[in-house]
């Protein structure tokens, strides 16, 4: 069974991407993995108060992007019959979304073009376009 | 001269050399804690006379030293052995999948190194090579590799006896390796351990004040008068206030819970580093064609009285610094 890899970041361009790659889905059959990507680099400079609270913090963060961000996307779509799963992980957005479409043998990628960030995303490159030139299979951009 | 003269004249010329104005409110202080300090230093700063020279060694210095060649011999020389081992561990090798999100070995480093660099990588080495000439550079080069070894040791027994807590927040330090790890370890020692651990964090509040707080604010306002005019700078006499409203600001972020200021200056520190460095780097590139002079004069210089004395300083100095800030880097 084929298997579609989706980026959301809780933008509404995320949400188009959702839909675009359910539509995808249920037409070729394939299950659907969703991912948020929490920001996170192990090279930010952080404060001794940030470092102790880290652990804790982290924690809050996963179950805050699983009860808020992915678990209602993906229960909605579960509704219209599909099989999907929902991930979060923290790291660089575009790398861990192509070690996890290593990892889970993604046969495409799915991602909204424009974050919720515009003027990160123009002075850094965006996610799309890291996806589109490093990605392991195919990617699906949705505008 | 004892050492602990220089030392506090060294001190007043290196951070206030406005001071020696006695007049006003800032003249009145100064005579109140001058007895103070002296007490102070003199039994901080015991020296231990050696023989058939002219200079003592004080204990600290000793202490730091010993202590600094014991964990290096001990541990089989680990301040050189492991070199490759700690790059490839900040860079990450070592680091599971799954701990991404947590505090990587790279922040530690980090938030570790933003509280060292500073008084002691800038005054003391400053202070030093001015006490004592070229030479000393030679002996604080020395005393950081080895002291690198004691370094070693701290954390890791640091990171050993840390406590976790329920809600997933750590700490560690002295006060909880000394207490419990000499509890764990010799068990008819553990009130021995618990004193220490006390005398530890007692004295830390003392360096903190010290170090920290004084050297660090009349640093500031000596600044200050320079820039402003010095003898003549309308601000001369006023230390009393300038140490006034640094408290005041100080105050406002720590007990008012500003802690965005506080972030905000944390996370200009690692900038600070950089610059330090490049800095560094620039000037020495700018003169580089005295790099083998220089070389020369630090070698020859190293072997010399004042050398050493001066390098003894410097260890001093970031000995301290070490000491006082090694709990930030569990």
């Amino acid at each position: 069974m084929e298997r579609f890899l989706v980026g959301i970041d809780g933008s509404e361009c995320g949400d188009r991407a959702l839909a675009g790659a359910a539509r995808n889905a249920q037409f070729a059959k394939a299950e659907l993995l969703v991912c948020y990507v929490i920001d996170w680099s192990p090279f930010t400079f952080s404060t001794p108060e940030e470092n102790a609270e880290r652990h804790r913090r982290r924690e809050e963060e996963l179950i805050k992007a699983q009860t808020k961000l992915i678990e209602p996307r993906v229960a909605e779509l579960r509704c219209s019959g599909l099989r999907v799963e929902g991930i979060g992980r923290h790291g660089h957005a575009a790398r861990t979304l192509i070690k996890l479409a290593e990892e889970r043998d993604i046969s495409m990628i799915v991602v909204g073009r424009a974050g919720d960030r515009p003027t990160r995303t123009r002075i850094f490159g965006g996610t799309a376009a890291a996806l589109v030139q490093t990605a392991p299979c195919p990617v699906l951009v949705v505008p | 001269m004892t050492f602990s003269r220089i030392w506090l004249a060294a001190l007043a010329v290196l951070a206030a050399p406005q001071l020696q104005a006695q007049d006003g409110l800032d003249g009145v202080i100064d005579r109140a804690v001058t007895p103070l300090s002296d007490a102070l230093s003199a039994f901080i700063f015991y020296e231990i006379p050696i023989p058939f020279a002219g200079e003592g060694i004080p204990f600290i210095v000793l202490w730091l030293v010993v202590a600094a060649l014991f964990f290096t011999f001990y541990f089989g020389f680990i301040n050189l052995r492991a070199m490759k081992h700690a790059f490839r561990l900040v860079r990450g090798d070592y680091t599971s999948p799954d701990a991404a999100g947590e505090v990587s070995h790279f922040q530690a480093l980090a938030t570790a190194l933003s509280g060292t660099v500073g008084l002691g990588n800038i005054a003391g080495v400053a202070l030093a090579v001015s006490l004592g000439g070229p030479g000393a550079t030679f002996w604080m080069i020395l005393a950081g590799l080895l002291g690198m070894s004691t370094k070693f040791a701290e954390c890791t027994l640091g990171v050993k006896y840390r406590n976790e807590y329920a809600d997933g927040t750590v700490s560690g330090g002295p006060m909880y390796y000394l207490s419990k790890g000499v509890a764990s370890e010799y068990p008819a020692l553990a009130t021995f351990g618990k004193v220490l651990a006390v005398m530890f964090a007692v004295f830390c509040i003392g360096g903190t004040l010290g170090a920290g707080a004084m050297f660090q604010t009349n640093q500031a306002f000596s600044q200050l008068l320079n820039v402003t005019g010095g003898e003549v700078s309308p601000l001369n006499g006023y230390g009393w206030l300038f140490g006034l409203v640094i408290a005041l600001l100080v105050g406002m972020v720590i007990i008012g819970g500003i802690k965005s200021i506080a972030r905000v200056t944390e996370k200009v520190v690692p900038v600070m580093g950089v610059v330090y460095v490049s800095a560094g780097l620039l000037i020495i590139g700018l003169n580089i064609d005295q790099l083998p002079a220089a070389f020369a004069s630090i070698i020859q210089g190293a072997f010399q009285p004042e050398g050493v004395y001066g390098g003894f300083v410097g260890v001093l100095i970031m000995g301290f610094r070490r000491a006082a800030t090694s709990r930030a880097s569990r």
